[in-house]
C-alpha cells in the first residue's frame, strides 16, 4: 500500500513519541530515569550531548537560583552551571517554553562544531539541554514542538522520580536516625524496655532478650509476670503505674536475686508519649549497679576516713599546688580549706630548716619518690608546729605522677613531752649525783655539829674559844643547809609529812620572813581566805617560799619601785595547764605565786634554773641550789613548779601543791623548837657509824639519859634481849650492815612492843622505809637537829618503871 | 598489513613499531589461529611492544578476504592498552580512558575490540560515550567465531580471554563512517513491545517468532523456519528508527520457538520502532562506496583505512562480497587515498558515526580513514 511521504513522517514521528513516551519513568532513581529516556532521546535524534539541570535549595550568594547537575550524557566533570551557562537555563525556565541556542553562546568548551542547543523547561524545577550537532542549522519548530510535549511528560515523571529521591532520602536518614538509637541501645549495657499502658512489653534490647532467655521479638505481648517472681513483677507493674500515673521519670533502685546472688538494680522509668502527648506506655533502662555501689560506698569509706583522720592530707599537683586538705590539717594549720585549696604547699614553710632541706625534699617527690621525715611547719597565726611528714606520689595508669599525697602528723606535743622526759632524765642524775655526795657529808657534819655542841659545854669558861667553836657550828649548820637543800632538789630529804593549812602557814611563814625583805621593797600580799590544806612538810614549804621571795628579792635589786607580790589562791587546772602537766586533771591545786617587777630572766637561762649550783647572782651572793630545792621539793609535794619571765619586767614564780579534801581534818600546828631533858632513862643507840655513835651518845648523856651502844642490828638485838624490861627507847640508824635497823625494830616490836623506836636516816624515808608503816614522828634526819630529836625523845619515851 | 605467516607477527609488528617512539599495536588474527594463540601471545610478550588483538572469522586485506594469518596496524599510542573485563556482569567496571592531559591532545581514535558474543556490549559502548562523549572517535569491531559460540576471542599480554573489550588509544584523526544498504521492505513500523537486551519477545503486542515469520513470508515471500533460522533471516533484518539517517540494523540470530522469541546479535531497546529490512548485492555494494565517500570528506591523505564488514554480509553477498571490498577500494582510490583497506570480517561493527552517538551495527560496512 503506498503512503506519501509526509504520511510517513508523521508516522515516523507518532512512533518516535510513541517510543519516548514508553521510555519515560523507566525508573524511580532520578538519574536512571533520565538515562532510559534520554538515551532513547539521544539515539533516536542523534543527539550528542544530553544534560538535566535542576534547582538547588541553595541560591547563589547574589541571591539568584542555582541549578545543578542532575545528569547528563556524556558525563561532565562540572556538577555545577557556571555562571555563563546560568542565565539562558533560567531564562528557558522564566519563559516556560523552549529556548534555541547557538553553541558559542553557550560557551561550552566540551563541544568542538557549530551545533545548536534547544533547552526545554522541566516544569518548575530544571532545564534539558539537548546539544544537535553542527549538521543541524535549525531545529525545526515542529520538531521542538513534538519533544515538547513528551519532554513535558518526562517533566513530571522525573519530578516523581526527584519527590521519591527526596522520600528516600528522608527516609534513609530516618533509617540511619534509628539505627544510630538502636545501635546506641544495643551497644550500651544497659538493658531498654518499651510497655505499654498494661505493662505487657512492646520492645526490648537484644540483651535484655538475651537475659530472658527469648528473640526480642517474642516479647511483644508478654509481661513481667512470664519473666520474674510474682511478687517482683506485681512491683515492676505498680511501678509503670505510679510513673505513668504521675507522668515523670522516676529513679528506683532495687535488690533482686540474680542467680541466687543479691544485685542491687538501678531502674529509671518514665512515661512514653504519643504524637499527642499522650501517655502510652512506659520506658524503662535498668543496669546493675552492685560493683558501682561498692565502689560507691568503698570510696565514701575512704572520704571518711580522709576527712576524720587525725593526721592532716593534703593533696597537691606536680607543681605543689594544694588541690585538697581535711579538716585535720585545718584544724592543724587554721587555714580554712578554701583558703589552702589553690596555694602553694610552701605557705606552711617555716625557714627553721636550710634552705638545702626543702630542696631535697622537692627533688625527691618529684621524682616519684616517697619522701619522709620530720620537720617544722609555720600555722597561718604563725606559729610553729612540729610535724612528722610523709609525702607520696600518686601515679596514673600510664606510669605518670599525677598528684602527691602529703600526710604529716603534729607531733609537738610529742617533741615537747621528750624535752620534759630529758630534762627530768638529767635531773634524776644530777640528784642520784648530788644525793650520794649530800649523804656523806651530811654524817660528817652530824659527827662535826655533835662535837662542837660537847665542846661548846665544856668551853663556857674561855669566850674566846667558845666564840671560835660557835662560829665552826654555825658554818656547820650552814653547810648541813646546803646538804639539806642538795637532798632536798635530789628529793631525798627526810620528809616529816603531815595535814596542815597552808593559808595560816603562809601568812605565817611570810610575817616572819617580811623583815628579810628591805622596806624599799613593796611587797604585796593576795591570799584567799578559804582553808587549804596539803600534806605536806612543812619545813620544805617554808623554805619553797623564803627561797621564792629572796629570788624576788635580790631581782629587783636595782630597780625603780620594786614591788614583789605574794599571792596564794585555789587553783583548777585550765586546758593550758593540763597541756603542760598531762596527769593534772580533775585534781585541785594551791597556787603559791611569787611575782616580782625586777630584771626578769634571759630565755637562754630558763632551761636551766633549776640545774643545782647553776646561778646568774653574782659570787658570793647564791648558791645555786635555792631553785634547785624548790623544784626537788615541788617534786616530792607531787606538786608543779613554773616560770615565766620576760628580761627587763620580771618573773613570775609558781608554785602549786595539791590539796587534799580533809574538811573535818586536825590540823596541826608547827613545833616550836627546845631541848627536852631525860631522867637517866635507858636508851639503845643503834648506828654503824661509828663516830656519830660516839657523838649522839654524848649527846645523850649530856641530856640525862643513860646509853647502850650497838654498831648493827644483830648487835642491837641481843642487848634488846637481855635489857628490854628496862629498856625505855631505842634509837636505831636505819642503813647498817648484817641486820639493817627496819628489820631489827620489827623483832623488838616483837618482843617487846611497849619500847619505842626511833629511827635515823641521812635519807629520804620514803626510800629506805617505804614498804615499812612507820608514823613521821618515829624518823629523824640526820644531822641531827638536837633541840628537835630532844623533843622527838621526850614525847615517846617509855616512862620509868613503877614498882609496886 | 597483513601477515600470512604468524612466525613473522612479533618481527613485523616490531619493524612496524620502529616508526612510533610510542607504540601500540592492534592485531586482528584469523580465526584459524585459536589454537596457537597462546604460543602467539607469549612471542608478542617478549616482543616488548603493547598491543591489543582479537579473534575474527575473517580477515580483509585489499578486496581479499583471509582465514588464515593476521592484519597487524601499529599506531601512535597516547596510553597504555585499556582492558574491560566481565562484561557479562552488571558490575563490570570502564576506567578512566582519557589520561590526564590528553583532553587538549586534538580528537584522538580508539580502536575497541569487543567481544560479541558476550552480555553487555550496548551499555559498554553507551558507558563510553557516556565517559568521553566525542572527544573520542571510536572505531572497532566485535570478534568472535564463525560458528557463533562463545569462546575467549580477546588477548593481550595477559592471555586470551571472552567477555571483554580491549581499546587502543593512539593520536590519529579520524574519519568514520558506517553504512549497511539494507532498504525497507515495507512502511509498517514494528514495535519491540516487550525485550530484554537482545532478546525480543514480543513485536506489535504478538509473539515475536509467529510474527516475525508471518512479516517476512508476507512482505519478504520467504519462510523463515526456526530449523536453519539464520540463513534466510539474515536477508530479512530488521532496522532500528533513526531520524535522518539509516536505520540500525539489527540482525536476528536465532529464533526460539518453545517461547517465540528471538535472539538478535544486538540489543533492541522496549518500544522501539523498527523496519523489516531487505537488501540486494547492488544495494550493499552501494552501501559500501557511499561509505567511503563519507569518510573523504577532506583531502587528507590517510595513514590507514580500516574496514569492518559484517560477517553476515559476507553471507547475503556471498561471492559478491569481494566485489563490495573492491568497490570500496577503488572508491578510495577516486578520492586519492593511497591506504589499502584492511580489516576484518566482524559479528557486529562499531562506530562514533562522525559527530554523532557512538552505535554498535549489525550488517554494516564500517570505514574508518586514519591521518596524523
Amino acid at each position: 500500500m503506498p503512503e506519501s511521504s509526509a504520511q510517513s513522517a508523521i508516522i515516523n514521528d507518532v512512533l518516535l513519541l510513541y517510543e519516548l513516551s514508553l521510555a519515560i519513568g523507566s525508573s524511580l532513581d532520578a538519574r536512571k530515569n533520565c538515562e532510559g529516556f534520554l538515551n532513547i532521546l539521544q539515539a533516536r535524534k542523534n543527539i550528542t550531548q544530553v544534560a538535566v539541570w535542576i534547582l538547588t535549595d541553595a541560591d547563589h550568594a547574589d541571591g539568584s537560583p542555582q541549578l545543578s547537575l542532575l545528569y547528563a550524557n556524556p558525563r561532565r566533570s562540572t556538577p555545577v552551571a557556571g555562571r555563563e551557562r546560568t542565565p539562558p537555563l533560567l531564562r528557558t525556565m522564566h519563559e516556560r517554553r523552549p529556548v534555541t541556542i547557538s553553541s558559542p553562546e553557550m560557551d561550552d568548551e566540551r563541544l568542538a562544531g557549530d551545533g545548536l542547543f534547544v533547552l526545554f523547561p522541566l516544569a518548575e524545577f530544571g532545564v534539558l539541554e539537548l546539544y544537535f550537532p553542527s549538521r543541524h542549522a535549525t531545529i525545526p519548530p515542529r520538531t521542538v514542538n513534538q519533544l515538547k510535549n513528551v519532554i513535558d511528560k518526562f517533566a513530571a515523571s522525573l519530578a516523581g522520580s526527584l519527590a521519591h529521591e527526596r522520600l528516600q532520602h528522608t527516609e534513609a536518614l530516618l533509617r540511619q536516625s534509628e539505627n544510630r538509637y538502636r545501635m546506641l541501645i544495643e551497644n550500651l549495657p544497659q538493658r531498654f524496655f518499651i510497655k505499654d499502658t498494661s505493662s505487657n512489653f512492646v520492645a526490648i534490647s537484644h540483651n535484655l532478650a538475651s537475659d530472658l532467655g527469648i528473640q526480642p521479638d517474642e516479647v511483644s505481648g508478654k509481661n513481667d509476670f512470664d519473666f520474674f517472681p510474682a511478687e517482683l513483677a506485681k512491683k515492676f507493674q505498680m511501678d509503670d503505674q505510679r510513673v505513668m500515673q504521675q507522668g515523670k521519670p522516676e529513679e528506683i533502685e532495687e535488690r533482686v536475686i540474680v542467680r541466687g546472688e543479691e544485685r542491687i538494680i538501678q531502674t529509671i522509668k518514665a512515661p512514653a508519649l504519643d504524637r499527642d502527648g499522650n501517655i502510652a506506655g512506659v520506658l524503662g533502662m535498668f543496669w546493675d549497679i552492685s560493683e558501682q555501689k561498692k565502689d560507691r560506698e568503698q570510696i565514701a569509706r575512704l572520704v571518711a576516713s580522709v576527712e576524720h583522720a587525725q593526721d592532716a592530707i593534703i593533696i597537691s599537683d606536680q607543681e605543689a599546688r594544694i588541690q585538697y586538705v581535711n579538716p585535720a590539717f585545718e584544724q592543724m594549720t587554721g587555714y580554712a580549706a578554701s583558703d589552702a585549696v589553690g596555694q602553694f604547699t610552701r605557705i606552711l614553710r617555716s625557714n627553721k630548716h636550710p634552705e638545702a632541706f626543702y630542696k631535697h625534699m622537692l627533688d625527691t617527690v618529684q621524682q616519684g619518690n616517697i619522701w619522709r621525715g620530720e620537720m617544722i611547719i609555720q600555722c597561718r597565726d604563725g606559729s610553729l608546729r612540729h610535724v612528722e611528714r610523709n609525702i607520696a606520689p600518686v601515679f596514673d595508669d600510664a606510669g605518670e605522677v599525677i598528684c602527691h599525697v602529703t600526710i604529716q602528723r603534729d607531733i609537738t606535743e610529742h617533741k615537747q613531752m621528750e624535752e620534759k622526759f630529758l630534762h627530768a632524765q638529767k635531773m634524776e642524775s644530777l640528784g642520784i649525783l648530788v644525793g650520794g655526795v649530800a649523804h656523806e657529808f651530811n654524817n660528817a657534819l652530824a659527827g662535826i655539829t655533835g662535837r662542837l655542841y660537847l665542846l661548846k659545854r665544856k668551853l663556857t669558861a674561855s669566850a674566846t674559844a667558845l666564840n671560835d667553836v660557835e662560829i665552826a657550828e654555825e658554818l656547820c649548820f650552814r653547810s648541813a643547809d646546803m646538804v639539806k637543800k642538795m637532798l632536798a632538789f635530789a628529793r631525798k630529804s627526810p620528809l616529816q609529812m603531815h595535814d596542815f593549812d597552808l593559808g595560816s602557814f603562809i601568812r605565817e611563814t611570810f610575817r616572819l620572813h617580811r623583815l628579810s625583805i628591805p622596806e624599799s621593797i613593796t611587797v604585796h600580799t593576795m591570799f584567799e581566805a578559804d582553808t587549804m590544806v596539803i600534806h605536806g612538810d612543812t619545813s620544805q614549804v617554808q623554805q619553797i617560799i623564803i627561797n621564792l621571795l629572796n629570788n624576788a628579792r635580790d631581782a629587783v635589786e636595782g630597780v625603780d619601785n620594786p614591788e614583789i607580790t605574794l599571792s596564794l589562791a585555789h587553783f583548777v587546772p585550765d586546758a593550758t595547764f593540763i597541756q603542760a602537766h598531762p596527769d593534772t586533771a580533775d585534781r585541785h591545786f594551791a597556787r603559791i605565786s611569787v611575782d616580782d617587777n625586777g630584771h626578769g630572766i634571759h630565755p637562754s637561762d630558763l632551761p636551766h634554773i633549776f640545774d643545782p649550783f647553776y646561778t646568774t647572782k653574782e659570787v658570793g651572793k647564791g648558791t645555786g641550789l635555792g631553785l634547785a630545792m624548790v623544784y626537788g621539793a615541788c617534786g616530792m609535794h607531787e606538786g608543779y613548779v613554773d616560770v615565766t619571765s620576760q628580761p627587763g619586767k620580771g618573773t613570775r614564780m609558781e608554785i602549786c601543791l595539791p590539796l587534799i579534801d580533809t574538811p573535818d581534818h586536825t590540823l596541826e600546828s608547827a613545833p616550836l623548837p627546845a631541848t627536852a631533858r631525860g631522867h637517866g632513862e635507858l636508851i639503845l643507840l643503834v648506828d654503824d657509824e661509828e663516830m656519830l655513835r660516839e657523838t649522839l651518845k654524848e649527846v645523850l648523856l649530856s641530856l640525862g639519859y643513860r646509853v647502850l651502844e650497838a654498831s648493827d642490828g644483830e648487835q642491837a638485838m641481843q642487848l634488846f634481849s637481855s635489857h628490854h624490861h628496862e629498856l625505855a627507847l631505842v634509837l636505831m640508824d636505819v642503813v647498817m650492815p648484817r641486820m639493817g635497823g627496819v628489820e631489827a625494830g620489827r623483832l623488838m616490836q616483837a618482843m617487846q612492843p611497849d619500847v619505842p623506836v626511833i629511827f635515823c636516816t641521812g635519807y629520804d624515808k620514803h626510800d629506805v622505809m617505804a614498804d615499812e608503816n612507820i608514823a613521821d614522828d618515829m624518823t629523824v634526819s640526820k644531822p641531827y637537829n638536837i633541840e628537835l630529836i630532844s623533843q622527838q625523845i621526850a614525847r615517846h619515851i617509855r616512862k620509868p618503871f613503877t614498882s609496886g | 598489513m597483513y601477515i600470512a605467516s604468524i612466525q613473522q607477527l612479533p618481527q613485523a609488528i616490531q619493524q612496524a613499531a620502529t616508526s612510533y617512539e610510542q607504540p601500540i599495536a592492534v592485531i586482528m588474527l584469523a580465526e584459524s589461529h585459536a589454537g596457537q594463540i597462546n604460543r602467539i601471545i607469549d612471542e608478542l610478550v617478549e616482543s616488548a611492544i603493547p598491543f591489543i588483538g582479537a579473534i575474527f572469522p575473517a580477515l580483509i586485506h585489499g578486496d581479499r578476504t583471509f582465514t588464515e594469518g593476521a592484519i597487524v596496524n601499529v599506531f601512535p599510542a597516547i596510553a597504555a592498552p585499556i582492558l574491560i573485563t566481565g562484561l557479562n556482569r552488571d558490575d563490570y567496571h570502564i576506567p578512566e580512558l582519557l589520561p590526564a592531559g590528553a583532553a587538549g591532545t586534538g580528537s584522538p581514535t580508539g580502536i575497541i575490540l569487543l567481544d560479541a558474543m558476550t552480555t553487555h556490549t550496548d551499555t559498554l559502548l553507551a558507558g563510553i560515550f557516556n565517559q568521553v562523549g566525542n572527544r573520542i572517535h571510536f572505531f572497532g569491531g566485535c570478534s568472535g567465531f564463525s560458528d557463533l559460540v562463545h569462546r575467549p576471542c580477546i588477548f593481550t599480554t595477559d592471555g586470551i580471554i571472552r567477555d571483554a573489550a580491549v581499546i587502543a588509544l593512539t593520536s590519529l584523526n579520524s574519519s568514520l563512517s558506517a553504512r549497511h544498504g539494507w532498504q525497507r521492505l515495507n512502511h509498517e513500523p514494528i514495535i519491540a513491545t516487550r525485550t530484554c537486551k537482545n532478546v525480543v519477545h514480543e513485536m506489535n503486542w504478538e509473539p515475536a517468532y509467529d510474527f516475525y515469520h508471518t512479516s517476512v513470508k508476507t512482505h519478504g515471500e520467504s519462510d523463515v523456519t526456526a530449523d536453519a533460522f539464520y540463513n534466510k533471516a539474515s536477508y530479512f533484518p530488521l532496522g532500528l528508527y533513526r531520524e535522518h539517517q539509516e536505520d540500525v540494523v539489527r540482525d536476528p540470530l536465532l529464533a526460539n520457538t518453545s517461547d517465540q522469541s528471538i535472539q538478535f546479535a544486538s540489543s533492541v531497546p522496549e518500544n522501539s520502532v523498527m523496519y523489516l529490512l531487505h537488501g540486494n548485492t547492488g544495494s550493499l555494494i552501494e552501501a559500501a562506496i557511499t561509505a567511503v565517500d563519507d569518510c573523504c570528506t577532506a583531502a587528507i591523505q590517510a595513514d590507514h583505512c580500516l574496514i569492518m564488514d559484517c560477517f553476515s554480509r559476507t553471507l547475503v553477498l556471498g561471492d559478491a562480497f569481494g566485489r563490495e571490498l573492491a568497490a570500496a577500494g577503488r572508491q578510495l582510490q577516486i578520492h586519492g587515498q593511497h591506504a589499502i583497506p584492511e580489516g576484518a570480517v566482524t559479528l557486529g561493527e562499531i562506530s562514533s558515526y562522525g559527530e554523532d552517538y557512538l552505535e554498535l551495527f549489525n550488517k554494516t560496512i564500517v570505514v574508518g580513514l586514519l591521518y596524523a
